[in-house]
């Protein structure tokens, strides 16, 4: 049995995050979420891997390269355009040839919960669903469950049509028919592979795979923090060999320092800091409760709390992103009473003793002079001064 | 050049052989063949790239040999593929190198029949003759390697006699301890994913394989080679989903860069810590650096040539390894000679080196390969840590050689008090910013691409930069010409008006480096110039500076001195596009190999 994981799309809604990478390659803990994935996979007994791919894929591939580091053969294949879950699993139908599992790459998956998949599917030699139950079921696909069978799905359904609690975890066991239920499918712009599956349950059994472990999703910035700390969480501190870290540096836990990055004299990094590669945090700068992406420099005495910081930054001296909660309007959607110190993309450049407001989006080669005062969106490329 | 390969254990010999001879195709890939080695020798040899020689399966064959080959001496074609056996077929010899008597040793072989225009195929030859007078296979080899002159590794079996016997003068050979054999490579390609310990032989090493382990000889006397675990990555060596091992390398420079500078950083005290081995009284000593180099190494070079001039008060000569020479008078005590090779078995920079030695001058080598030939030779030597290159154009090795000659310059000036730690300390931190600011240019391919889809028609391309740039002109420009076959060359930008501006029309796109650090006003000048003759112009300009007033820009995140090097990766990328767009073969190019081992 081979394992499909689907990494192709853009992650829009993680603007400017995802814009020059994809969503799998964002930093959970002390590798990116698919490297999870791929974890979770070999540890459940598949070692071979087709990764769908296309947004940024390069960036997949240079990590992962065939996979031999992370115990599982990786094949590639391109999914060009994004045209739906369905399509991206057909792209992959050539390396299959057999049974497979299905894996959305935008979640974290216990190995668990595709053992028990696996197990479902060899004993029944019917396709399996994993579900789980969620407080909110709008953002996902409801399912309706009778006799451990799927009988419905509803892709986002409004809060009046609401049934039940149970949504599709996007990891499901098929056999090879399924590749061709979705050709069969009728679609109108993607071809989601939840519109065949709403089909093939007419007439096949679709088994539901209970789910109740860790329930991690990135939809939104700020959820790269919430779903870092649970990572964390479970975890002690991981330090890079290669990374050098100053004798009168203080780290606290649980915090993550990648391959490479230098932690200057009296520089503190307080609980839940997740450092990437090539990193430095300049002598007596604070870092609490943050993600920072690769090859950042964050220079001496600077504050960073409950924040995002994109690779290839310089956060000045002196900077000050206090951190709290915070309201946010993101397209045109408020969110209330939310943890976020900011969010600053890659690429960007602030001068000393600038100070960040709570809840700042800040995008991707903004230029920001020294003094000054930020707060709310400001747009990708912009040069902020001194007003 | 060629590559060799060879197995001997319980595991199915014919796929490791053909596994060893995929791995090192970068080493030539005009023919290939196998000798498998059972009741009988059993030789498949043909024209034409590995994928087409038929392997069998199944065989009983406990161990044989491989080759693929980059023709030196007769053309490319079924006869002159190797493996090359005797007259009775008992034998079987694989070679890398050039047997240069052997005219004069074929005409002692009358009698035996010759069925190809090889040098290589005197040597099965000779060790029937020897073989015929009682000898075994390992004393048969020996004796022959006494007749033998040039350079040269090779592989023999005899049906008779148990194993392989490999013997290395001049050319590389690495021997790999599996757990369910022995393996012998070219080089360690060829069996990293079978086995990491390796031990490397010396020249004039007689090494004989057998199932349960080797024996080395050298000079009659039993030698042991020290057994070393190699770091490299063995799925480094396969694609990973991209289309060509080229465009794979060119988007991993982001992380061979952050390896090459991993830990040889020092910001407090503005160094880089590099365990240089040099004594710091000869480093503060010398007046003059002589680098020499090759190819893509070369350009390497004049960087770093114009990176250290301005640093460090010594003079820096930089030579093709191939054209160096030293004359009388020179003075050899006050000289660091730099090598600058990938593969560290570069035979033309290798054979410079040993001129330099000669009269006692200090040699260094900056080198991707721990444990190669011209590590042993030099005084000292500083890896680049770029991990595998395949792709035969170099494009991460020539970022991270660039990489680590200046971590070697900023290390100089500091030992010698010419640069401040606050120069240092500068220098290192564009250093650090080096691999994100590639990354921001790779994030740009989709434009680079348009590009060359929109000029891939072009009749020529011409590369012009000055100071910082000019070496990198010339370095993109081989890039293109290398894998593409289309004209391209690369000029100093004010050279143009003394002759080149001649060639150029409306259909010869130029690619002008406008880089901060690079004077750019002045080039700008000579962009007037070509402009003025119709040419399209393409500008690699500093972001940020307000626009290239060219006809398309790409820019260039700034990077003070090391921003011309991150405008090398916009061009490696727009020759990718263009050799890819005309369907070239980009990771074997027609006429070249990687590594050149022979001068």
């Amino acid at each position: 049995m081979k394992a499909i994981v689907l990494a192709a799309g853009e992650g829009t809604r993680l603007h400017p995050l995802t814009k020059a990478r994809p969503k799998g390659m964002l930093p959970i803990g002390d590798k990116p979420l698919l490297a999870h994935i791929i974890n979770s996979i070999e540890a459940a007994g598949i070692d071979e891997v087709v990764l769908v791919v296309g947004h940024k894929r390069e960036r997949v591939q240079s990590h992962f390269q065939n996979g031999d580091d992370w115990g599982v053969d990786i094949e590639y294949v391109v999914q060009e355009n994004p045209r739906g879950t369905g399509d991206a699993l057909l792209e992959a139908e050539h390396n299959i040839g057999g049974d497979c599992l299905v894996i959305n790459g935008d979640r974290i998956v216990e190995p668990e919960l595709l053992e028990e998949l696996i197990h479902r599917y060899r004993s029944t030699n019917e396709a399996c669903m994993a579900i789980t139950e969620v407080d909110d079921p709008t953002a996902y696909g409801a399912v309706a469950v009778k006799a451990r069978r799927v009988v419905d799905i509803q892709e986002k359904p409004e809060p009046h049509e609401v049934t039940s609690s149970l949504v599709n975890a996007g990891v499901y066991a098929f056999g090879p028919e399924i590749f061709s239920a979705i050709r069969q499918t009728d679609h109108y712009g993607e071809l989601k592979l939840t519109d065949t599956l709403r089909e093939y349950i007419q007439n096949h059994a679709l088994h539901a795979v209970h789910y109740d472990g860790m329930w991690l999703e990135l939809s939104r910035p700020w959820d790269l923090l919430s779903v870092n700390d649970g990572v964390l969480s479970g975890t002690s501190s991981a330090v890079a060999d290669s990374a050098s870290i100053s004798e009168d540096a203080t780290l606290g836990t649980p915090v993550v320092v990648g391959d490479h990055s230098h932690i200057q004299p009296g520089a503190r990094l307080f609980h839940d800091v997740v450092i990437g590669d090539n990193v430095t945090i300049g002598a007596n700068a604070v870092v609490t409760n943050a993600v920072i992406l690769e090859d950042t420099i964050v220079k001496p005495g600077a504050v960073i709390t409950d924040c995002i910081v994109g690779a290839g930054s310089e956060i000045g001296p002196l900077n000050s992103i206090e951190g709290g909660r915070t309201d946010v309007r993101v397209d045109d959607e408020l969110y209330t009473d939310i943890k976020f110190g900011g969010f600053i993309g890659d690429n960007v450049t602030i001068g000393g003793n600038v100070t960040v407001e709570a809840g700042t989006i800040i995008g991707n080669g903004v230029h920001v002079e020294s003094g000054s005062t930020l707060s709310g969106r400001v747009p990708g490329d912009a040069h902020v001064f001194r007003g | 050049m060629c590559g060799i390969t060879g197995y001997i254990g319980r595991g199915e010999s014919a796929s490791i052989l053909s596994t060893g001879l995929k791995n090192l195709e970068y080493r030539g890939y005009d023919s290939a063949g196998i000798a498998l080695v059972g009741d009988q020798v059993d030789v498949h040899k043909q024209e034409g790239t590995i994928d087409g020689l038929t392997i069998p399966t199944g065989t009983e064959a406990s161990h044989g040999i491989g080759h693929t080959r980059w023709s030196t001496h007769g053309e490319p074609t079924d006869e002159n593929a190797h493996p090359h056996t005797d007259c009775r077929e008992d034998v079987a010899v694989v070679h890398n190198g050039i047997i240069s008597n052997y005219t004069e040793l074929k005409e002692e072989l009358s009698g035996h029949i010759f069925e190809s225009e090889t040098d290589t195929e005197v040597i099965p030859h000779l060790i029937e003759e020897e073989i015929a007078r009682g000898a075994d296979l390992r004393a048969a080899v020996t004796r022959v390697l006494d007749k033998l002159e040039g350079s040269f590794a090779i592989a023999a079996t005899h049906v008779d006699n148990e194993g392989i016997v490999a013997a290395r003068q001049d050319s590389p050979l690495v021997i790999g301890h599996g757990e369910d054999g022995m393996y012998l490579g070219s080089d360690v390609t060829a069996f990293v994913e079978y086995t990491r310990r390796v031990s490397y032989l010396e020249d004039g090493d007689v090494a004989h394989l057998s199932a349960d382990g080797i024996s080395i000889f050298n000079d009659g006397e039993r030698v042991e080679r020290e057994i070393q675990t190699v770091d490299w990555d063995a799925s480094a060596a396969g694609k990973a989903g991209h289309n060509h091992y080229m465009h794979k390398e060119i988007h991993e420079q982001p992380y061979a860069l952050r390896q090459a500078i991993s830990g040889r950083i020092d910001e407090l005290s503005g160094n880089a810590s590099l365990n240089i081995e040099l004594d710091d009284e000869f480093l503060r000593d010398i007046d003059e650096i002589q680098i020499v180099a090759c190819g893509t190494s070369y350009h390497a070079g004049l960087y770093a040539k114009e990176l250290i001039e301005p640093l460090i008060d010594v003079t820096v000569r930089v030579d093709i390894a191939s054209e160096y020479e030293v004359y009388d008078g020179h003075d050899t005590q006050n000289t660091l000679v730099v090598a600058v090779t990938q593969s560290g078995e570069t035979a033309d920079t290798l054979s410079a080196i040993r001129r330099a030695k000669a009269p006692g001058m200090t040699t260094f080598a900056v080198t991707n390969t721990v444990g190669s030939t011209i590590t042993r030779e030099v005084d000292d030597s500083l890896f680049i840590k770029a991990g595998p290159e395949i792709g035969v154009a170099a494009t991460k090795t020539f970022v991270s050689q660039v990489t680590a000659l200046t971590l070697f310059a900023t290390y100089l000036g500091r030992t010698r008090g010419t640069l401040s730690a606050g120069d240092g300390a500068d220098i290192l931190k564009n250093i650090r910013r080096l691999p994100n600011a590639v990354q921001s240019v790779l994030d740009a391919e989709p434009e680079i691409k348009c590009l060359a889809e929109q000029y891939v028609d072009s009749d020529a391309f011409f590369f012009i930069g000055r100071g910082l740039a000019q070496p990198v002109a010339l370095e993109s420009a081989l890039k293109l010409k290398e894998i593409s076959y289309t004209h391209a060359e690369g000029f100093a930008a004010g050279e143009l008006k003394h002759g080149p501006l001649a060639l150029v029309t409306e259909n010869t796109p130029v690619l002008a480096f406008l880089n901060e650090s690079a004077s750019p006003k002045e080039t700008f000048n000579n962009v007037k110039e070509v402009e003025s003759r119709g040419a399209p112009v393409i500008g690699l300009t500093t972001k940020g500076n307000s626009g290239s007033f060219c006809k398309h820009t790409i820019e260039i995140p700034n990077l003070g001195r090391l921003e011309p090097l991150v405008a090398n990766i916009a061009t490696q990328l727009f020759a990718y596009h263009v050799a890819n767009e005309m369907g070239r073969p980009i990771d074997k190019p027609r006429n070249l190999a990687k590594s050149v081992t022979v001068e």
